[in-house]
């Protein structure tokens, strides 16, 4: 078997891995009312707390867009501009009080944890240092602080973010130093985040 | 021998008089004269502009605009595709103006439609700028007439979801050239970056089951073309602003044709079943240009 055949093969493997696994996540978030069942396992129920909480912050976040001009397309920047710092302000001020892990249970953030681990045990050293050469190197990230504007988005790996739980749009994964941000992405303000879970860099 | 007086003061005449006309001539400002193009330029044809990582706001960037604008008196492409990190740094208003609308003001005032990609230096909102013509979406599609639609990924964020809409997007198309593009390269030979070996895995099946013939996109700040990968032809366009230098490998068995000393941009025909390309630097000069036919119809290619 030649070398692009094994890669190809260990590739295909993973896409399977992968796609199990998203099947059981997807399956998991798409179950009825936590009233009508029972979780199967812990991990299951983080998973379903997990999405509980996020449930909440779209809640609360269509809230507070209502209170604003709608994020609507416009062909003016300053308008543009405006919208976006009036949301990261509604938001920063109704979860004024929030913590780490307030949206990411402790049990979820391991499952992250885990997940990243076994990403980046596989990935060859050159490709962990192509991922990692725009994660900026930051201090610790604290919540509802702005993502810096002349910070690069990383890219997280589209194999990484097919075996994490899936977020709903506007919330993306983001790796900043060796932290996983939860960023909200209209706002660019980070909401939530697991600190310390990317290998050194 | 010896002239008579009368012929040697006329030849002395003609002899100043020569170089006269000849330091005046050296004097007038010289217009390099427009590139020789092998673009049909054909009337009925789908006309476009390709650049990538553009948006500095930089001298370069503005350098750039102006032979873009240059070439399009020749040649009149109607849109525009952007490759991402359309506005590097803060995205504040005046962004937007000194970074996209102030260099291509004589496209958008001529009605160039620009399509962008989101790079990893571009915010999300960006889907919500008119100008952008994104739909609101972070991906999408766009058409140009019953053969040509364009597939928009953020690669930056390839979420499971991007992926399955991929695949929907493309099995629904009928169009004879679909053209995926997004900011990071599948396949590149950039010493800082190189290869996107997630998206391979994962988006690559989809192009080859999908009858892909181009991809083009950016994140390099060099213009590379590749050897086709499994037949399917990669352009790297990310030199409108930014310049890497030297970073293409010069041994890399993948580069077709590369150019990573100065900026460019790539203007694109297609007609009927060809694809037409020429890449054309800051200063003028068309660095690379070919043809690409659709695979369907024909296994081979000539380029120059």
């Amino acid at each position: 078997m030649t070398e692009a055949a094994r890669v190809r093969e260990a590739m295909r493997c993973a896409l399977a891995v992968a796609g199990a696994v998203s099947l059981v996540t997807a399956s998991t978030f798409a179950q009825a009312p936590t009233s009508a069942r029972q979780p199967v396992n812990a991990e299951a129920a983080a998973l379903q707390e997990f999405q509980m909480r996020l449930d909440g912050y779209l809640k609360l976040r269509a809230s507070l867009v209502k209170g604003l001009k709608p994020l609507a397309p416009t062909p003016n920047p300053a308008e543009l501009a405006a919208r976006q710092t009036a949301l990261a302000a509604a938001i920063k001020k109704a979860r004024a009080a929030a913590r780490p892990g307030d949206l990411v249970p402790q049990n979820v953030a391991a499952q992250i944890a885990k997940a990243i681990g076994d990403d980046f045990t596989r990935r060859s050293a050159a490709d962990e240092r192509a991922t990692f050469s725009e994660v900026p190197n930051a201090v610790r990230p604290a919540i509802n602080q702005t993502y810096p504007a002349d910070a690069a988005l990383p890219t997280v790996p589209p194999l990484l973010l097919l075996n994490l739980p899936r977020l709903p749009d506007n919330l993306q994964y983001r790796f900043y130093a060796r932290h996983m941000l939860l960023l909200d992405a209209d706002a660019q303000i980070i909401v939530d985040y697991i600190p310390n879970v990317l290998p050194p860099h | 021998m010896s002239f008579p007086r009368t012929d040697v003061r006329r030849l002395r005449t003609l002899l100043i008089t020569i170089c006269l006309a000849v330091s005046v001539a050296a004097a007038q400002p010289v217009r390099p004269p427009a590139p020789p193009s092998s673009l049909p330029n054909a009337a009925d044809s789908v006309k476009f502009l390709v650049i990538g990582d553009s948006g500095t706001g930089g001298r370069e960037q503005y350098q750039v605009a102006v032979k873009i604008a240059e070439a399009r008196q020749r040649f009149p492409f109607t849109f525009a595709i952007m490759l991402g990190d359309n506005l590097y740094g803060s995205e504040n208003a005046n962004a937007y103006i000194t970074k996209f609308e102030r260099p291509y003001k004589p496209l958008l005032d001529a009605g160039v439609k620009f399509y962008a990609a989101l790079g990893n230096h571009d915010e999300p909102s960006q889907r919500l700028y008119d100008k952008f013509n994104m739909g609101e979406k972070r991906y999408y599609t766009h058409g140009h007439g019953d053969d040509l639609e364009f597939f928009v990924l953020d690669s930056t964020y390839m979420t499971p979801q991007q992926i399955d809409w991929l695949k929907d997007e493309l099995e629904k198309s009928d169009a004879k050239w679909k053209i995926p593009y997004m900011h990071h390269p599948m396949y590149s030979s950039g010493e800082k970056h190189g290869s996107e070996r997630d998206l391979q895995a994962l988006v690559e099946p989809l192009f080859l089951k999908h009858g892909v013939d181009v991809v083009f996109a950016g994140h390099e700040h060099f213009y590379e073309r590749l050897k086709p990968q499994k037949g399917i032809f990669y352009i790297t366009q990310g030199g409108a602003a930014k310049l890497r230098k030297g970073n293409l490998r010069d041994n890399s068995v993948m580069t077709a044709k590369g150019f990573d000393t100065d900026r460019s941009f790539t203007l694109v025909e297609i007609l009927e079943d060809h694809l037409f390309f020429e890449t054309i630097s800051r200063l003028g000069q068309v660095v690379d240009s070919g043809v690409i036919t659709r695979r369907e119809l024909n296994e081979t290619t000539s380029t120059q």
